[in-house]
Protein backbone atom coordinates (compact mmCIF):
# COMPACT_ATOMS: atom_id res chain seq x y z
CA UNK A 1 0.00 0.00 0.00
CA UNK A 2 3.05 2.24 1.04
CA UNK A 3 4.78 1.26 -1.84
CA UNK A 4 1.74 1.99 -4.15
CA UNK A 5 1.44 5.96 -1.91
CA UNK A 6 5.27 6.28 -3.23
CA UNK A 7 5.24 5.10 -7.11
CA UNK A 8 2.16 7.51 -7.53
CA UNK A 9 4.20 10.08 -5.97
CA UNK A 10 7.39 9.42 -8.18
CA UNK A 11 6.58 8.35 -11.20
CA UNK A 12 5.01 11.96 -12.80
CA UNK A 13 8.94 13.58 -12.15
CA UNK A 14 10.09 15.92 -14.47
CA UNK A 15 12.99 14.41 -15.62
CA UNK A 16 14.02 17.04 -18.55
CA UNK A 17 16.31 19.04 -16.85
CA UNK A 18 18.32 15.37 -16.31
CA UNK A 19 20.81 14.83 -19.28
CA UNK A 20 21.83 18.42 -19.03
CA UNK A 21 22.77 17.96 -15.20
CA UNK A 22 24.77 14.83 -16.38
CA UNK A 23 26.45 16.57 -19.16
CA UNK A 24 27.48 19.23 -16.31
CA UNK A 25 28.51 16.65 -13.67
CA UNK A 26 30.71 14.65 -16.81
CA UNK A 27 31.92 18.06 -17.73
CA UNK A 28 33.68 19.35 -14.19
CA UNK A 29 34.77 15.37 -14.05
CA UNK A 30 36.29 16.66 -17.08
CA UNK A 31 37.68 20.01 -15.95
CA UNK A 32 39.83 19.00 -12.62
CA UNK A 33 41.75 15.78 -14.49
CA UNK A 34 43.94 14.91 -11.72
CA UNK A 35 40.99 13.17 -10.19
CA UNK A 36 39.94 10.99 -13.19
CA UNK A 37 43.70 10.47 -14.15
CA UNK A 38 44.50 9.12 -10.47
CA UNK A 39 41.60 6.76 -10.63
CA UNK A 40 43.70 5.38 -13.82
CA UNK A 41 47.14 5.67 -12.37
CA UNK A 42 45.57 3.53 -9.38
CA UNK A 43 43.66 0.62 -11.18
CA UNK A 44 47.29 0.34 -12.87
CA UNK A 45 49.25 0.47 -10.39
CA UNK A 46 47.42 -2.06 -8.42
CA UNK A 47 47.08 -4.73 -11.18
CA UNK A 48 50.62 -4.37 -11.56
CA UNK A 49 51.15 -4.96 -7.78
CA UNK A 50 48.84 -8.13 -8.14
CA UNK A 51 51.21 -9.25 -11.20
CA UNK A 52 54.47 -8.56 -9.31
CA UNK A 53 53.16 -10.59 -6.60
CA UNK A 54 51.14 -13.16 -7.97
CA UNK A 55 52.85 -14.29 -11.77
CA UNK A 56 51.21 -17.13 -12.57
CA UNK A 57 47.19 -16.99 -11.43
CA UNK A 58 45.01 -18.83 -12.76
CA UNK A 59 41.41 -18.74 -14.06
CA UNK A 60 39.71 -18.95 -10.60
CA UNK A 61 41.99 -16.49 -9.19
CA UNK A 62 41.55 -13.97 -12.06
CA UNK A 63 37.69 -12.95 -11.67
CA UNK A 64 38.17 -12.18 -7.63
CA UNK A 65 41.20 -10.34 -8.37
CA UNK A 66 39.57 -8.65 -11.14
CA UNK A 67 37.03 -7.76 -8.59
CA UNK A 68 39.16 -6.86 -5.50
CA UNK A 69 41.04 -4.03 -7.81
CA UNK A 70 37.41 -2.94 -8.88
CA UNK A 71 35.92 -1.85 -5.84
CA UNK A 72 39.05 -0.70 -4.07
CA UNK A 73 40.07 1.34 -6.95
CA UNK A 74 36.77 2.40 -7.78
CA UNK A 75 35.29 3.62 -4.39
CA UNK A 76 37.25 6.79 -4.41
CA UNK A 77 36.77 7.91 -7.57
CA UNK A 78 32.87 7.30 -7.48
CA UNK A 79 32.78 8.72 -3.75
CA UNK A 80 34.71 12.15 -4.41
CA UNK A 81 32.00 13.62 -5.92
CA UNK A 82 30.11 13.32 -2.40
CA UNK A 83 32.47 13.51 -0.29
CA UNK A 84 34.14 16.68 -1.19
CA UNK A 85 30.60 19.02 -1.69
CA UNK A 86 30.47 21.01 1.56
CA UNK A 87 27.51 22.37 2.80
CA UNK A 88 27.15 25.39 0.03
CA UNK A 89 26.91 23.39 -2.42
CA UNK A 90 24.88 21.32 -1.25
CA UNK A 91 22.74 24.48 -0.63
CA UNK A 92 23.11 25.49 -4.27
CA UNK A 93 21.89 22.51 -5.53
CA UNK A 94 19.16 22.12 -3.71
CA UNK A 95 17.72 24.68 -4.81
CA UNK A 96 18.07 23.69 -8.69
CA UNK A 97 17.32 20.32 -8.08
CA UNK A 98 15.10 18.36 -6.32
CA UNK A 99 16.74 15.47 -4.07
CA UNK A 100 15.48 12.78 -6.44
CA UNK A 101 16.42 14.56 -9.65
CA UNK A 102 19.92 15.07 -8.04
CA UNK A 103 20.39 11.21 -7.07
CA UNK A 104 19.41 10.14 -10.31
CA UNK A 105 21.95 12.54 -12.03
CA UNK A 106 23.94 11.39 -9.86
CA UNK A 107 23.09 7.77 -10.78
CA UNK A 108 23.28 8.09 -14.33
CA UNK A 109 26.92 10.19 -14.06
CA UNK A 110 28.34 7.78 -11.84
CA UNK A 111 27.19 4.57 -13.67
CA UNK A 112 29.27 6.43 -17.26
CA UNK A 113 31.96 6.83 -15.12
CA UNK A 114 31.86 3.17 -13.31
CA UNK A 115 32.02 2.26 -17.10
CA UNK A 116 34.84 3.42 -18.43
CA UNK A 117 36.68 2.31 -15.12
CA UNK A 118 35.36 -1.10 -15.31
CA UNK A 119 36.42 -1.21 -19.10
CA UNK A 120 40.63 0.16 -18.49
CA UNK A 121 40.71 -2.08 -15.27
CA UNK A 122 39.70 -4.65 -18.04
CA UNK A 123 41.66 -3.71 -20.59
CA UNK A 124 45.15 -3.66 -18.16
CA UNK A 125 44.25 -6.59 -16.50
CA UNK A 126 43.84 -8.50 -19.86
CA UNK A 127 46.98 -6.39 -21.15
CA UNK A 128 49.09 -7.75 -17.74
CA UNK A 129 48.17 -10.74 -16.83
CA UNK A 130 47.58 -12.56 -20.48
CA UNK A 131 44.21 -13.30 -22.14
CA UNK A 132 42.25 -15.54 -19.75
CA UNK A 133 38.75 -15.25 -20.61
CA UNK A 134 37.23 -17.32 -22.75
CA UNK A 135 34.05 -15.65 -23.54
CA UNK A 136 34.64 -12.33 -23.32
CA UNK A 137 31.29 -10.40 -24.49
CA UNK A 138 29.65 -12.33 -21.66
CA UNK A 139 32.53 -10.79 -19.13
CA UNK A 140 32.26 -7.66 -20.63
CA UNK A 141 28.11 -8.32 -20.15
CA UNK A 142 28.80 -8.82 -16.51
CA UNK A 143 31.50 -6.60 -15.85
CA UNK A 144 29.12 -3.51 -16.58
CA UNK A 145 25.58 -5.13 -15.12
CA UNK A 146 27.44 -5.64 -11.47
CA UNK A 147 29.42 -2.63 -12.22
CA UNK A 148 26.41 -0.68 -12.67
CA UNK A 149 25.16 -2.41 -9.17
CA UNK A 150 28.41 -1.36 -7.73
CA UNK A 151 28.19 2.23 -8.61
CA UNK A 152 24.63 2.97 -7.28
CA UNK A 153 25.53 1.41 -4.03
CA UNK A 154 28.63 3.20 -3.94
CA UNK A 155 26.34 6.61 -4.74
CA UNK A 156 23.54 6.00 -1.74
CA UNK A 157 26.10 5.07 0.95
CA UNK A 158 28.55 8.04 0.12
CA UNK A 159 25.49 10.44 -0.47
CA UNK A 160 24.57 9.02 3.46
CA UNK A 161 28.72 9.05 4.32
CA UNK A 162 29.21 12.70 3.21
CA UNK A 163 26.44 13.74 6.04
CA UNK A 164 28.49 11.87 8.90
CA UNK A 165 31.28 13.85 11.00
CA UNK A 166 34.05 12.04 9.28
CA UNK A 167 32.94 10.94 6.27
CA UNK A 168 36.36 9.29 5.10
CA UNK A 169 36.95 6.74 7.67
CA UNK A 170 32.96 6.18 7.84
CA UNK A 171 32.51 5.20 3.69
CA UNK A 172 34.47 2.19 3.71
CA UNK A 173 32.15 0.35 6.72
CA UNK A 174 29.34 1.35 5.22
CA UNK A 175 29.66 0.57 1.61
CA UNK A 176 31.72 -2.55 1.42
CA UNK A 177 29.11 -4.85 3.41
CA UNK A 178 26.36 -3.91 1.35
CA UNK A 179 28.51 -4.11 -2.23
CA UNK A 180 29.45 -8.39 -0.88
CA UNK A 181 25.79 -9.73 -1.94
CA UNK A 182 26.30 -8.21 -5.60
CA UNK A 183 30.27 -9.15 -5.39
CA UNK A 184 28.95 -12.68 -5.05
CA UNK A 185 26.70 -13.24 -7.84
CA UNK A 186 29.50 -11.25 -10.01
CA UNK A 187 32.63 -13.45 -9.37
CA UNK A 188 30.38 -16.65 -9.69
CA UNK A 189 29.06 -15.36 -13.33
CA UNK A 190 32.19 -13.81 -14.13
CA UNK A 191 34.15 -17.28 -13.36
CA UNK A 192 31.86 -19.13 -15.56
CA UNK A 193 32.30 -16.46 -18.56
CA UNK A 194 36.41 -17.26 -17.77
CA UNK A 195 35.85 -20.98 -18.12
CA UNK A 196 33.79 -20.06 -21.45
CA UNK A 197 30.30 -21.51 -20.57
CA UNK A 198 27.83 -19.68 -22.87
CA UNK A 199 25.72 -17.10 -22.37
CA UNK A 200 22.68 -19.41 -21.52
CA UNK A 201 24.75 -20.29 -17.99
CA UNK A 202 24.80 -16.66 -17.06
CA UNK A 203 21.27 -15.51 -17.49
CA UNK A 204 19.92 -16.36 -14.16
CA UNK A 205 22.99 -14.21 -12.35
CA UNK A 206 22.28 -11.41 -14.90
CA UNK A 207 18.51 -11.25 -14.29
CA UNK A 208 19.84 -10.94 -9.77
CA UNK A 209 22.04 -8.94 -10.63
CA UNK A 210 19.49 -6.40 -12.36
CA UNK A 211 16.87 -7.10 -9.54
CA UNK A 212 18.94 -6.03 -7.36
CA UNK A 213 19.98 -3.14 -8.94
CA UNK A 214 16.27 -2.37 -9.03
CA UNK A 215 15.17 -2.61 -5.65
CA UNK A 216 18.85 -0.28 -4.51
CA UNK A 217 17.84 2.27 -6.74
CA UNK A 218 14.49 2.30 -5.99
CA UNK A 219 15.09 2.39 -2.08
CA UNK A 220 17.65 4.95 -2.71
CA UNK A 221 15.09 7.19 -4.48
CA UNK A 222 12.03 6.77 -1.57
CA UNK A 223 14.74 7.21 1.11
CA UNK A 224 17.30 10.31 -0.87
CA UNK A 225 15.07 13.07 -0.04
CA UNK A 226 15.30 12.33 4.33
CA UNK A 227 19.17 12.01 3.33
CA UNK A 228 19.47 15.61 2.45
CA UNK A 229 16.99 17.11 4.38
CA UNK A 230 19.05 19.93 6.09
CA UNK B 1 7.54 6.37 27.77
CA UNK B 2 8.49 3.37 25.88
CA UNK B 3 7.46 0.92 28.82
CA UNK B 4 5.43 -2.11 27.21
CA UNK B 5 2.51 -1.73 29.72
CA UNK B 6 2.57 -5.75 30.67
CA UNK B 7 4.67 -6.90 33.45
CA UNK B 8 4.03 -10.72 33.36
CA UNK B 9 6.04 -10.88 30.23
CA UNK B 10 9.30 -10.33 32.61
CA UNK B 11 7.91 -13.40 35.05
CA UNK B 12 6.84 -15.29 32.29
CA UNK B 13 10.99 -14.98 30.52
CA UNK B 14 12.06 -15.89 33.96
CA UNK B 15 10.15 -19.04 34.44
CA UNK B 16 11.04 -19.91 30.84
CA UNK B 17 13.70 -19.87 30.69
CA UNK B 18 14.45 -22.04 34.44
CA UNK B 19 12.54 -24.13 32.48
CA UNK B 20 14.37 -24.35 29.46
CA UNK B 21 17.84 -24.54 31.53
CA UNK B 22 17.05 -26.86 33.50
CA UNK B 23 14.73 -29.06 31.72
CA UNK B 24 17.11 -28.79 28.64
CA UNK B 25 19.74 -30.34 31.07
CA UNK B 26 18.02 -32.99 31.51
CA UNK B 27 15.82 -34.38 28.97
CA UNK B 28 16.30 -37.77 26.98
CA UNK B 29 18.42 -37.14 23.89
CA UNK B 30 16.99 -39.38 20.83
CA UNK B 31 18.71 -42.14 19.94
CA UNK B 32 19.70 -41.19 16.44
CA UNK B 33 21.24 -38.14 16.51
CA UNK B 34 24.58 -39.48 15.36
CA UNK B 35 27.73 -37.08 15.57
CA UNK B 36 26.07 -34.17 17.12
CA UNK B 37 25.66 -36.62 20.54
CA UNK B 38 25.03 -34.65 23.74
CA UNK B 39 26.25 -31.22 21.83
CA UNK B 40 22.58 -31.38 20.51
CA UNK B 41 21.43 -29.56 23.81
CA UNK B 42 23.13 -26.31 22.34
CA UNK B 43 19.74 -26.21 20.23
CA UNK B 44 17.63 -24.63 22.69
CA UNK B 45 20.65 -21.87 23.48
CA UNK B 46 21.48 -21.26 19.42
CA UNK B 47 18.94 -21.32 17.32
CA UNK B 48 16.60 -19.00 19.63
CA UNK B 49 19.16 -16.50 19.00
CA UNK B 50 18.36 -16.40 15.49
CA UNK B 51 14.53 -16.40 15.53
CA UNK B 52 14.52 -13.33 18.42
CA UNK B 53 17.32 -11.48 16.38
CA UNK B 54 15.41 -11.63 13.42
CA UNK B 55 12.16 -10.96 14.99
CA UNK B 56 13.78 -7.74 17.17
CA UNK B 57 15.43 -6.43 14.25
CA UNK B 58 12.47 -6.86 12.24
CA UNK B 59 10.32 -4.95 14.71
CA UNK B 60 13.26 -2.08 14.89
CA UNK B 61 13.33 -1.82 11.25
CA UNK B 62 8.88 -1.48 10.72
CA UNK B 63 10.11 1.27 13.93
CA UNK B 64 13.01 3.02 11.61
CA UNK B 65 10.15 3.26 8.97
CA UNK B 66 7.83 4.95 11.54
CA UNK B 67 10.28 7.45 12.36
CA UNK B 68 10.74 8.17 9.15
CA UNK B 69 6.99 8.76 8.06
CA UNK B 70 5.82 11.09 11.33
CA UNK B 71 9.36 12.36 13.09
CA UNK B 72 8.97 11.23 16.58
CA UNK B 73 12.10 11.08 18.52
CA UNK B 74 10.58 8.50 20.61
CA UNK B 75 10.43 5.87 17.68
CA UNK B 76 13.87 6.31 16.74
CA UNK B 77 15.17 5.54 20.43
CA UNK B 78 13.20 2.41 20.44
CA UNK B 79 14.52 1.51 17.00
CA UNK B 80 18.01 1.89 18.37
CA UNK B 81 17.39 0.22 21.56
CA UNK B 82 15.89 -2.81 19.45
CA UNK B 83 18.84 -2.86 17.00
CA UNK B 84 21.56 -2.77 19.43
CA UNK B 85 19.35 -5.78 21.54
CA UNK B 86 19.50 -7.56 18.19
CA UNK B 87 23.28 -6.64 17.63
CA UNK B 88 24.04 -8.50 20.68
CA UNK B 89 21.29 -11.39 19.99
CA UNK B 90 23.15 -12.08 17.05
CA UNK B 91 26.42 -12.20 18.80
CA UNK B 92 25.66 -14.22 21.45
CA UNK B 93 24.52 -16.35 18.60
CA UNK B 94 27.30 -16.12 16.46
CA UNK B 95 29.91 -17.71 19.94
CA UNK B 96 27.28 -20.21 20.93
CA UNK B 97 27.70 -21.21 17.19
CA UNK B 98 31.39 -21.23 17.05
CA UNK B 99 31.20 -23.21 20.40
CA UNK B 100 29.13 -25.53 18.60
CA UNK B 101 31.13 -26.17 15.40
CA UNK B 102 34.48 -26.26 17.45
CA UNK B 103 32.85 -29.21 19.31
CA UNK B 104 31.00 -30.97 16.32
CA UNK B 105 32.97 -29.81 13.02
CA UNK B 106 36.32 -29.11 14.64
CA UNK B 107 36.87 -25.76 13.65
CA UNK B 108 35.20 -22.10 14.82
CA UNK B 109 34.21 -21.29 11.53
CA UNK B 110 34.10 -23.06 8.01
CA UNK B 111 33.90 -21.46 4.72
CA UNK B 112 29.75 -22.01 5.02
CA UNK B 113 27.40 -19.69 2.76
CA UNK B 114 25.30 -19.30 6.00
CA UNK B 115 28.45 -18.51 8.47
CA UNK B 116 29.92 -15.80 5.79
CA UNK B 117 26.28 -14.00 5.31
CA UNK B 118 25.98 -13.53 8.90
CA UNK B 119 29.40 -12.47 9.47
CA UNK B 120 28.98 -9.98 6.66
CA UNK B 121 25.40 -8.74 7.89
CA UNK B 122 26.92 -8.16 11.38
CA UNK B 123 29.45 -6.14 9.10
CA UNK B 124 26.20 -4.07 8.19
CA UNK B 125 24.94 -3.81 11.08
CA UNK B 126 28.60 -2.26 12.53
CA UNK B 127 28.58 0.49 10.48
CA UNK B 128 24.65 1.73 11.55
CA UNK B 129 26.80 1.65 15.03
CA UNK B 130 29.54 3.65 13.30
CA UNK B 131 26.90 5.82 12.18
CA UNK B 132 24.78 6.41 15.51
CA UNK B 133 28.27 7.03 17.15
CA UNK B 134 30.18 9.10 14.90
CA UNK B 135 27.39 12.20 14.11
CA UNK B 136 26.42 14.72 16.75
CA UNK B 137 23.88 16.38 15.82
CA UNK B 138 21.08 14.35 17.34
CA UNK B 139 18.20 14.97 14.84
CA UNK B 140 20.44 14.29 11.96
CA UNK B 141 22.11 11.15 13.29
CA UNK B 142 18.46 9.81 13.68
CA UNK B 143 17.45 10.42 10.16
CA UNK B 144 20.79 8.92 8.73
CA UNK B 145 20.60 5.75 11.13
CA UNK B 146 17.05 5.32 10.28
CA UNK B 147 17.72 5.43 6.24
CA UNK B 148 20.68 2.74 6.73
CA UNK B 149 18.44 0.50 8.80
CA UNK B 150 16.01 0.47 6.15
CA UNK B 151 18.50 -0.03 3.82
CA UNK B 152 20.41 -2.67 5.25
CA UNK B 153 17.40 -5.10 6.76
CA UNK B 154 16.27 -6.30 3.16
CA UNK B 155 20.64 -7.02 2.21
CA UNK B 156 20.46 -8.91 5.62
CA UNK B 157 17.61 -10.85 4.89
CA UNK B 158 18.70 -11.87 1.90
CA UNK B 159 22.21 -12.84 2.59
CA UNK B 160 21.11 -15.00 5.80
CA UNK B 161 18.00 -16.69 4.00
CA UNK B 162 17.81 -16.64 0.36
CA UNK B 163 21.65 -16.98 -0.38
CA UNK B 164 22.27 -20.04 1.69
CA UNK B 165 18.92 -21.64 -0.09
CA UNK B 166 20.99 -20.44 -3.12
CA UNK B 167 24.01 -22.50 -2.55
CA UNK B 168 24.93 -26.09 -3.72
CA UNK B 169 26.20 -27.32 -0.45
CA UNK B 170 26.39 -26.37 3.05
CA UNK B 171 27.14 -27.87 6.03
CA UNK B 172 24.85 -25.62 8.04
CA UNK B 173 21.58 -27.73 8.91
CA UNK B 174 18.51 -26.17 7.83
CA UNK B 175 20.23 -24.76 4.28
CA UNK B 176 21.04 -26.03 0.98
CA UNK B 177 20.49 -30.03 0.96
CA UNK B 178 22.29 -30.82 4.34
CA UNK B 179 20.20 -32.28 7.28
CA UNK B 180 17.62 -31.03 8.94
CA UNK B 181 16.68 -31.57 12.63
CA UNK B 182 13.08 -32.48 11.53
CA UNK B 183 14.78 -35.54 10.01
CA UNK B 184 15.83 -36.36 13.92
CA UNK B 185 13.08 -35.55 16.10
CA UNK B 186 10.50 -38.07 15.10
CA UNK B 187 10.74 -40.49 18.10
CA UNK B 188 11.41 -37.90 20.84
CA UNK B 189 9.96 -34.67 22.43
CA UNK B 190 12.91 -32.09 22.29
CA UNK B 191 10.21 -29.80 20.49
CA UNK B 192 8.75 -29.54 24.31
CA UNK B 193 11.86 -27.62 25.61
CA UNK B 194 13.03 -25.93 22.27
CA UNK B 195 8.94 -23.76 21.43
CA UNK B 196 9.51 -21.91 25.36
CA UNK B 197 13.24 -21.38 24.74
CA UNK B 198 12.69 -19.43 21.72
CA UNK B 199 9.79 -17.30 23.46
CA UNK B 200 11.91 -17.16 26.63
CA UNK B 201 14.86 -15.87 25.22
CA UNK B 202 13.08 -13.39 22.77
CA UNK B 203 11.03 -11.82 26.04
CA UNK B 204 14.48 -11.75 27.69
CA UNK B 205 16.44 -9.64 25.02
CA UNK B 206 12.88 -7.67 24.65
CA UNK B 207 13.36 -6.61 28.46
CA UNK B 208 16.81 -5.58 27.62
CA UNK B 209 15.41 -3.56 25.08
CA UNK B 210 13.09 -1.86 26.75
CA UNK B 211 15.22 -1.36 30.18
CA UNK B 212 17.81 0.47 27.06
CA UNK B 213 14.90 2.45 25.13
CA UNK B 214 14.08 3.74 28.94
CA UNK B 215 17.14 4.81 29.96
CA UNK B 216 17.56 6.69 26.65
CA UNK B 217 14.44 8.34 26.73
CA UNK B 218 15.03 9.68 30.33
CA UNK B 219 18.45 10.66 29.57
CA UNK B 220 16.73 12.49 26.99
CA UNK B 221 14.31 14.22 28.85
CA UNK B 222 16.86 15.16 31.11
CA UNK B 223 19.11 17.33 28.52
CA UNK B 224 15.90 18.56 27.28
CA UNK B 225 14.78 19.75 31.31
CA UNK B 226 18.76 21.15 31.36
CA UNK B 227 18.27 22.72 27.92
CA UNK B 228 14.79 24.99 28.96
CA UNK B 229 15.49 25.33 32.92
Amino acid sequence: MVCIIFVRKYIFLDLSSIPYTVKFFLKSEWKNKYALSSVFIHIFIAVLITYLSLPGIDKALFSSLFWLIVIFTTIQGISKSFLTMNKGHFLYWHQLLSPVEFLITKLIANFLLMFLFTIFSMFIFLVIHGLMVDDIFSFLLIAVVTGTGISSVFTISSSIAAKTDHPGMILPVLTFPLVVPLLLIGVKASKKATDGLGFITLLPETLILIMMNVLIVILGILLVKFIWKE
Amino acid sequence: MAKIPYKWYKILAILLLCYTIIYGLLIPLPSDVGMLDETIRNLFYHVPMWFGMMLILMVAWIYSIMYLQNQYAKYEIIARALTFTGILMGLCGLFTGMFWGYNTWGSPWTNDPKLNGVAVGMTMYAGYWLIQKSVNDGEKKARLASVYNIFIFPLFIALIFVMPKLAKFSIHPGSGESVNFKTYNKTNNMEIVFYPAIIGWTLLFVWIAEIRARYELLKQRKENEKLFA
